[in-house]
């Protein structure tokens, strides 16, 4: 028993302390996000005797224009991987049309192709599309990189529906589309939830493609945004980690909502090798 | 005769509804995947710069590419972010589900995975603008802990030998929570009975872990493996950010100089050579690894 009790606590203490690594450089951010210049100089992880909250409505005015365009960016990507992917997924799994296995094996091959290798044509084509500058020169490459593995797990769960329900449907004379919003759908929530908190992680995270499509500061999500502030303020360490601290706040509360999707939807054998 | 053609356009209209169901996901990726990668090979073999007209030029590129100096140590420096990514990156996963999975308590096991995940609800590049600040030889801390152990001050990413171990360690503890949940949920699927068995049999942790854990998820570890290695070597925004490749070249790796051949020197044709090397040594180091690494649905 007492040799049991030491095990457990070993574990927790290793677990705990795998945890404060994991957040360590978090809770420096937090740290410096509360301190004046001086403070810092003092010493990076020494705690401030008097708290600047001030540094928050400083970062505030300059990042809420950036969150609200990465908000607008990443909402729209969800959406357009959520519809494209379910739809093209459904076909796959539930008709059985001619050129069904290439069609799927040629967009199941595009995980294997490294972004990098697209980065410059993509690049060449939305200027000639004339599309730099605008939200959809973002939200359009999300949606199509997004749906290959969204219709990948999308497929693998239509297809392991039971058939007895479609028949059920198909006796009273639905349409395909209506089986498609009014059965398929509606079971398929948790799976989806976890591809759209999948989607607007990596929306959020997507870097270099803003980075290159999107000058105008307008526009620009936070993460290309904040770069441009980071510069500005490269001295004012405060307001800079406040800056980050609020461009991260909105991943925080959609992860924190789907966080019982998410942890579920990746363990319960969603992903396998 | 044009019997089977008939039939086949007589099915192809049967199932319309699929085909109006792929429709948006086929122009997207027609738009945005297939095009950009034809035209990247295709581009490899063109001059191509600036505004100017694009020329064919045969295998010049290539040419060039083998003779670049700056290609050679990029790979060199992507082979350490691999071999890191390899080793450290697939064994800490690893190590942390071990440690969740022996835990009793299922409760406590949810509360440790989700504050794992909960590491990812900050943007991975503000992560690195963080470490930055850290690094930063003057006023960051870095300099403060290693005083603690007796380091003398570092210059870190602008230091020549210490740059590109200041990167990789950036990733520190080296446990990525989706990989974690993936480890995880593998050691949960193994069957209760192959444990309680080893337990009767009076094999240690250690043991059991070797023999049973081990080669039974070996699926998923392979998986975190071969990400490993893509990742890094096509992963290149940690070294834009941090140090742009320097000092000199200490820190560039392929996918870097891909991105300044293309958006600083205009390069496009070149920058293209650079993605269909890159491409054709990811697509060896993965058939290599998966020749290398055998696992029981393989047979």
């Amino acid at each position: 028993m007492n040799k049991n009790k030491i095990a457990s606590f070993i574990l927790i203490f290793l677990l705990s302390l795998f945890i404060l690594f994991s957040f360590f450089p978090i809770l420096i951010m937090l740290l410096t996000s509360l301190k004046s210049n001086m403070q810092v100089s003092l010493g990076v992880f020494k705690f401030p005797s008097v708290i600047h909250w001030d540094n928050y409505s400083r970062a505030f005015d300059a990042v809420l224009p950036y969150a609200m365009n990465s908000i607008f960016i990443a909402v729209a990507a969800v959406i357009g991987v959520l519809i494209a992917s379910s739809f093209a997924a459904y076909a796959f799994a539930r008709y059985r049309f001619p050129g069904r296995e290439i069609l799927y094996y040629l967009i199941i091959a595009l995980m294997m192709v490294p972004a990098v290798l697209i980065l410059i044509p993509m690049f060449k084509l939305v200027v000639a599309l004339d599309m730099l500058n605008t939200y959809w020169v973002v939200i359009l490459p999300q949606i199509a990189s997004g749906c290959i593995i969204a219709v990948f797990l999308l497929r693998s769960f239509f297809a392991g529906l039971p058939e007895d329900l479609f028949e059920s449907f198909r006796i009273d004379g639905a349409r395909e589309i209506t089986i498609l919003t009014r059965l398929v759908l509606p079971l398929s929530k948790p799976i989806m939830g976890t591809i759209a908190v999948l989607n607007f992680h990596s929306s959020w995270n997507d870097y270099i493609w803003p980075l290159v499509t999107i000058n105008k500061n307008a526009l620009k999500p936070v993460v290309t945004g904040i770069m441009s502030f980071s510069n500005d303020y490269s001295t004012d360490y405060g307001p800079m980690m406040a800056a980050y601290v609020l461009a991260s706040i909105p991943l925080m509360l959609v992860i924190g909502f789907a966080m019982k999707y998410f942890v579920h939807g990746l363990t319960s054998g969603a992903v396998k090798a | 005769m044009s019997q089977p053609r008939v039939n086949l356009w007589k099915s192809v209209y049967r199932f319309k509804h699929a085909y109006v169901f792929l429709l948006p996901l086929i122009v997207l990726l027609g738009l945005f995947s297939y095009y950009p990668i034809v035209m990247a090979l295709k581009m490899s073999f063109y001059h191509w710069k600036g505004g100017n007209e694009a020329v064919f030029i045969g295998f010049d590129n290539f040419v060039t590419l083998f003779k670049d100096k700056a290609f050679y140590v990029s790979l060199k420096n992507a082979l350490w972010f691999i071999l890191f990514d390899c080793t450290v990156g697939v064994l800490m996963p690893l190590i942390v589900a071990e440690l969740l999975f022996h835990l009793k308590s299922t409760r406590l096991q949810y509360v440790y995975r989700t504050l794992f995940v909960a590491t990812i609800t900050v943007p991975s590049v503000i992560i690195i603008l963080i470490w930055v600040f850290l690094y930063n030889p003057s006023i960051g801390g870095m300099n403060v802990l290693v005083d603690i152990i007796g380091i003398s001050p570092q210059l870190w990413l602008g230091g020549t030998d210490t740059a590109l171990f200041s990167i990789i360690f950036s990733g520190f503890p080296f446990i990525n929570p989706i990989f974690l949940l993936i480890v995880f949920a593998a050691l949960q699927a193994i069957p209760k009975s192959l444990h309680e068995a080893s337990v009767m049999e009076g094999c240690g942790v250690w043991k059991r872990i070797l023999s049973i854990d081990i080669p039974l998820i070996l699926g998923q570890l392979k998986l975190i493996f071969i990400l490993g290695i893509l990742h890094g070597m096509q992963s290149f925004y940690k070294q834009m950010i941090m140090t742009d490749g320097g000092p000199g070249n200490e820190t560039l790796v392929p996918g870097l100089h891909m991105f300044q051949a293309g958006f600083r020197h205009n390069d496009f044709g070149y920058a293209s050579t650079i993605g269909f090397v890159m491409l054709i040594l990811m697509l060896v180091l993965t058939i290599v690894s998966n020749k290398l690494i055998k696992t029981e649905d393989d047979h």
